[in-house]
């Protein structure tokens, strides 16, 4: 038996709609995946700035003039231990009469700029 | 009576009805999903907020305390204005009234010379001056004997005139501080002064921060929760030749690492989120690591003063 008016949708417009709404929900997906990349990347980073704070913190309150240090790993705590997930070092530049200039840079995980800390010490 | 359709209006087979269902079904299932998602990252965000409000608090209280070590009290070789053990910190200073720093009484007793381990007007009681008068029972106290320091409770006061006859507890332990008669502690006629004192400790008890201003009767800290979800908490002290150690040595050979050396404090904290929420980490609270320094302005001018 053959039904006359049955026209429904050619193959073509039924995988172009599927084409269009692929597209949408892959855009979804990404964009959900880069915030939850984004919310981690933030968190490792608000940890990297207390590191830094905290480190240059200690280097205000030592009597040493303050010197230079290569990276190290260092743990959320800001701890020094093989395999640290964040890195930390010190560059001071000496500004003469007694003033000097303590950056710390700290890497993290996810991150392609370290967070950095600038402070001036007078010694 | 039947309806019946006008030509060329068939609605839709059986099949394509399922099909449609299935179809929304499975939109709408995801669309659920995409919303319960949402909220967990909802429910997460507020749990990691909360964690770091609760470690910013814990970390501006300890700030603001341990920034009064050791005013008007500079530390000795034995004896720590800051002192440290495991996750308990006891912060002592001098106290000030209306302006002024609490003055040491003096020890108001002409005999002949007391033998160690007691006092002028019983064994745990000592005469002082009554000049500017501030000490009440429960209070805490420094008993000073030339270069030896005792921490002391008291327990009563009896004033009479100019002289003030002060009973402490006899424990020979308080605040991690040696206290009373310890080390058999020989009153002087000369030299021996009675010093109000403030202390702030902090430990952590149950999952709890704790922190103590006052004494109580029984000689133990009067504890108030400051903060819940601690997990543990480790302390530790910096010196000023830059070890680290859990506490100071000052019975050693060498002059180092003794409780005048003190220069900075590291405090490792674990804080826990609280309350737990099902939906995450598999209702587990989620634990996360702080690190915190703290460098007290008078150890700090202590030392500049030493080296």
């Amino acid at each position: 038996m053959k039904r006359s008016n049955e026209a429904g949708f050619t193959l073509i417009s039924v995988i172009l709609a599927v084409v269009i709404l692929s597209i949408g929900i892959l855009a979804l997906g990404r964009s959900q995946a880069m915030l939850v990349r984004a919310q981690a990347t933030s968190e490792a980073r608000n940890v990297a700035l207390g590191i830094a704070r905290n480190y240059i913190e200690e280097v205000r309150s030592r009597t040493a003039i303050p010197a230079s240090e290569g990276g190290t790993l260092v743990d959320e705590t800001g701890t020094a231990v093989a395999g640290g997930h964040y890195n930390r070092s010190l560059t001071v530049a000496d500004l003469g009469n007694g003033l000097y200039q303590a950056t710390c840079n700290v890497t993290f995980p996810r991150g392609t700029q370290p967070v950095q800390i600038v402070t001036l010490i007078y010694r | 009576m039947r309806l019946r359709l006008p030509a060329g209006r068939a609605g839709f087979t059986l099949i394509e009805l399922m099909i449609a269902l299935v179809a929304g079904l499975v939109v709408l299932a995801a669309a659920t999903a995409a919303v319960a998602a949402t909220w967990r990252g909802l429910s997460g965000g507020r749990m990691r907020e909360g964690l770091e409000r609760n470690a910013r608090f814990i970390n501006e209280a300890l700030n603001r305390d341990l920034s009064e070590t050791g005013v008007g009290l500079s530390s000795s070789v034995r004896f720590g204005s800051l002192s440290v053990r495991g996750d308990t910190i006891v912060i002592l200073s001098v106290p000030y009234t209306n302006g002024l720093v609490a003055a040491p009484h003096t020890f108001q007793y002409g005999g002949a010379p007391l033998a160690p381990a007691t006092g002028s007007c019983g064994t745990y009681c000592v005469d002082v001056d009554t000049v500017s008068w501030d000490l009440v029972a429960n209070d805490l106290a420094l008993l000073q004997v030339n270069n030896e320091r005792r921490l002391v409770e008291v327990s009563a006061v009896n004033r009479s005139g100019a002289i003030a006859s002060v009973t402490f507890r006899s424990d020979s332990t308080l605040l991690q501080h040696e206290a009373a008669y310890a080390r058999n502690l020989q009153l002087a006629n000369n030299g021996t002064a009675l010093t109000k004192l403030k202390f702030v400790s902090y430990w952590v008890e149950n999952g709890n921060l704790m922190r103590a201003d006052r004494l109580n009767p029984n000689g133990t800290s009067a504890g108030e929760l400051v903060a819940t979800g601690v997990d543990s908490i480790r302390v530790s002290l910096v010196f000023s030749n830059g070890n680290e150690a859990a506490t100071a040595n000052p019975l050693d050979a060498d002059g180092e690492n003794d409780w005048d050396d003190i220069l900075a404090v590291r405090v490792r904290a674990w804080l826990k989120s609280d309350p737990t929420d099902l939906r995450l980490n598999n209702g587990q609270p989620v634990t996360r690591a702080y690190g915190w320094w703290f460098a007290p302005r008078n150890l700090r001018y202590e030392k500049n003063r030493i080296s």
